[in-house]
């Protein structure tokens, strides 16, 4: 019974990565407000994911070590990278975005289930002390190749995004660049750039919760997530699969149903 | 206070041409919404490069294509005001006066250009320019609470704040209402007058710059035309698009018949001048149309003081139409007796309408002097 909840709710945190990449896209001009509720859903969420697994006290503790370090490591190398290059030409910015875009594209726990499937097995070192370093190693290549250009990419459309007469006033008030950057600039992206760094460590978060029940499952460690799916699937329980992606599915576009609706209200037209 | 530019810039929609030179005052340009205004003023600011040319303001040269000059915006203290204000949402009216001041407005804090050492000073000066532009008690509130009359004046003050030589208003008074409009530019131009302050406003409403600007012109296509005092550009235009902003509703496409003499075909007329002398002007080989204001159309042949009789046009009004307006009245007719041809509005003030009537209307005279003689 464990078991089955286990891969149900696995298949759940898939659909919460999926719904929060959506999320992401769609939801970046929103308040940080609605980002951080839906964080914390997000949260809430995994963290009974990892209750319902029986998932042991120090490897989830690890798994939001671990997460919040890949955030730490996106924002301070994704924000100044994002400003810097979005004072570039529109040639330069074009590339290092392109650039992350495979990133994106790349199912986020490959690479993270690898590198923890070699450890976990036992393969290199004992099994209890491997589980750690698996998830800290694992968290390293997640903040290297996803976070971090996630962040970066939401970092930069947050500046884009700022209104640029506010920043070309600026410059003909005579204000030094870098108070531009401090005062005009990162104030107006703020809250966006808040509700990626939320998403990002919710995210991050979510794929620890995910290797961590692999681990938990043996026959389950070897594999991509996509093949997890797959076995789920074969072996007939369409029903939990179904209950909970439905739910996810629901929630998340009730949430973006309704961050839209107050970013209609927020920008109608000012009356005279 | 002398402003020159010479500047060239090609845009995908087409090819930037500006070239005028003024002494001080407010310099305006009047065009259509189709972003050229705000093109020649932003190269002016330095937030645009142009492809060539040459700007210099108060001798000192802003951009040279030849001499490889080009100071950035934040070192050529031009002050800009955007079509929307352009204040900082995330900060107070206050907040936006002082970043102002601790940019540009350095010199404007007498003791030191350090500010964090002179914190009184700095709100002192806050004060100072929240009360001088009509901001008392609303230092505190942020962009987006503010009416846009409150807009305006909150980034006109952050303008002024950042120690401008020139100031750039782009369409200033496009969101607001007659009423505000001549409130809101009454007090800039009084600001302007005070600080002593060359300005160029660029604006597609001829109201606005009659009542603002000291010279006028006209840009059309990208290309500024010559410049005139405001006066002389509303009563004289040179050219037909001078003529068209300005107002003029009757325009005829006119073709030179000899060097004295341009037929109007729409109009059936053949116009030809005289100078002081009597003698026959040498109309330009250029002559595109001729305009006439309506409001120069007169009832009655025009006499000077003695009563003699001043050298006219004379129109005969067939099928006249009257189109009412709040305070004046539209009479359009047909110079020409056959049907089809051109149309010409004669605009009457009411209370001289309803003296006369159309029924009394059958020939209208221009004097020969107000009669436009336009270039393309």
């Amino acid at each position: 019974m464990v078991m089955r909840i286990g891969r149900a709710i696995l298949c759940s945190v898939i659909g919460i990565q999926w719904m929060t990449r959506e999320f992401c896209k769609s939801a970046i001009g929103e308040p940080a407000v609605w980002g951080m509720i839906y964080g914390m859903i997000q949260t809430i969420l995994s963290n009974y994911i990892a209750y319902m697994a029986q998932m042991s006290i120090e490897i989830l503790c690890a798994g939001v070590c671990a997460a919040g370090l890949i955030t730490v490591l996106a924002v301070v190398i994704g924000w100044p990278l994002a400003l810097v290059v979005s004072e570039c030409p529109v040639g330069v910015r074009y590339v290092v975005s392109i650039l992350c875009v495979p990133f994106l594209l790349m199912p986020p726990l490959v690479p993270a289930i690898r590198v923890y499937g070699l450890l976990a097995n036992g393969m290199i070192m004992g099994r209890g002390c491997s589980a750690i370093i698996a998830l800290v190693s694992a968290g390293l290549v997640e903040a290297a190749i996803v976070s971090m250009p996630i962040t970066f990419l939401v970092s930069i459309y947050a500046v884009r995004q700022v209104d640029p007469e506010t920043v070309l006033a600026a410059r003909t008030l005579g204000i030094r660049r870098s108070v531009i950057r401090r005062k005009v600039i990162l104030p107006q992206a703020s809250s966006r750039i808040m509700v990626g760094t939320i998403l990002t460590f919710v995210r991050a978060c979510g794929a620890f919760m995910a290797a961590a029940m692999i681990l938990q499952t043996e026959g389950l460690l070897e594999g991509t997530v996509e093949g997890v799916v797959a076995g789920l699937v074969q072996e007939g329980i369409y029903l939990n699969v179904l209950l909970w992606t439905a739910l996810v599915t629901l929630a998340g576009v009730l949430l973006i149903l309704v961050c839209g609706m107050r970013h209609r209200r927020q920008h109608r037209k000012p009356q005279t | 206070m002398s402003l020159e530019v010479r500047i060239r810039k090609q845009y995908h929609d087409g090819m930037l041409d500006v070239n005028l030179t003024s002494d001080g005052g407010i310099f305006a340009l009047l065009g259509e919404k189709d972003g050229a205004m705000s093109r020649a003023l932003r190269c002016i600011a330095g937030i645009e490069t142009p492809d060539e040319g040459r700007i210099v303001l108060d001798n000192v040269v802003l951009y040279d294509s030849l001499a490889h000059v080009n100071l950035p915006s934040d070192k050529r203290r031009v002050g800009y005001l955007f079509p929307g204000g352009a204040l900082f949402p995330t900060a107070s009216v206050e907040e936006n006066i002082r970043m102002a001041l601790m940019g540009g407005g350095r010199e404007l804090l007498e003791s030191s250009t350090d500010c964090k050492t002179s914190p009184a000073i700095l709100s002192t000066r806050v004060n100072e320019f929240l009360q001088e532009y009509h901001l008392d008690g609303l230092g505190g509130s942020y962009p987006d609470e503010l009416t846009p009359l409150q807009r305006c004046q909150a980034a006109f003050a952050r303008m002024m704040a950042g120690n401008p030589r020139l100031v750039l208003l782009d369409e200033p008074f496009a969101a607001f209402d007659s009423y505000r409009k001549a409130e809101v530019l009454r007090q800039m131009q009084q600001a302007l007058q005070e600080h002593h302050l060359q300005a160029v406003l660029a604006s597609t409403d001829m109201d606005e710059v009659y009542a603002m600007g000291d010279h006028v012109s006209s840009l059309h296509r990208g290309r500024v035309e010559p410049m005139q005092a405001v006066h002389e550009f509303f009563d004289h235009p040179r050219t037909l698009q001078a003529a068209l902003l300005s107002g003029c509703r009757n325009i005829g496409t006119a073709h030179l018949v000899d060097p004295f003499h341009a037929l109007v075909p729409a109009w059936g007329a053949l116009f030809s001048f005289r100078d002081e002398q009597g003698s026959l002007v040498h109309l330009p080989e250029s002559l595109g149309a001729i305009g006439i204001r309506e409001r120069d159309f007169l009832q009655e042949p025009p006499l000077d003081e003695q009563g003699h009789r001043i050298p006219c046009y004379r129109f005969s009004v067939y099928r006249p139409r009257v189109i009412a307006r709040r305070n004046e009245v539209d009479l359009w007719f047909e110079p020409g007796r056959r049907e089809g041809g051109g149309t010409l509005v004669y605009t009457i003030p009411k209370s001289v309408w309803e003296n006369t009537g159309t029924a009394v209307i059958e020939r209208l005279y221009v004097r020969m002097d107000h009669i436009l003689r336009l270039v393309p």
